[in-house]
């Protein structure tokens, strides 16, 4: 299973740590894996590096910390990473 | 762009089969050391076995580990004996 742990200050959330695997299927044809593989490379990729405090990106292990609260792209992969977390959430969980 | 995608990030390697196979022993090198009507000395080896496929016969003599061995000097003969058996003799040539 995938784990999402929000990462916050002040209850704002400034970060993400995506760390597991789905087991949703065997390497190469998980699904899940594909879509989170996705939204993170691409959430990653989008973030401005004036904005990047922090940011680690390997094999089921991903971690990021903005600068600024309210993030926009944060909040974009956040709900992307949601709306997967409903379609699969025996292989994805957010907490 | 910061990350390359591996669109299987999250992916649990033991998905990769892997065979608990391909292990072999050292082949023995086992069947007829002489054919039949082949001269053989006494002593020599006929016939290398594990369990008795061929019985000894005339003037022949099973091995600690089932070999078919002559105990005269002679012309090897491999016959069938009732239905199923077969067995190894050795047959003296006359001078």
């Amino acid at each position: 299973m995938i784990k999402v742990t929000l990462i916050k200050k002040d209850q704002e959330i400034i970060g993400l740590k995506i760390s597991g695997h789905a087991d949703y299927a065997e390497c190469g044809k998980d699904l899940v894996c594909a879509a989170a593989s996705a939204i993170v490379t691409g959430g990653f990729n989008a973030l401005r590096d004036d904005e990047i405090k922090v940011i680690h990106l390997a094999e089921g292990d991903a971690y990021v910390e903005v600068n600024n609260t309210n993030n926009e792209t944060l909040r974009t992969m956040l709900i992307q990473l949601k709306t997967l977390e409903e379609a699969y959430p025996q292989y994805i969980k957010i907490k | 762009m910061k990350f390359l995608l591996n669109i299987q990030l999250f992916a649990s390697k033991k998905g990769v089969s892997s065979t608990k196979n391909g292990r072999d022993s050292e082949s023995k090198r086992l069947g007829a050391k002489k054919s039949d009507g082949e001269f053989a000395t006494a002593g020599s080896i006929i016939y290398r076995q594990r369990g008795t496929k061929i019985y000894p016969g005339v003037n022949c003599m099973r091995g600690g580990d089932d070999t078919i061995f002559a105990t005269v000097d002679g012309i090897v003969k491999f016959e069938r004996v009732g239905k199923k058996r077969k067995q190894a003799s050795v047959y003296p040539v006359e001078m």
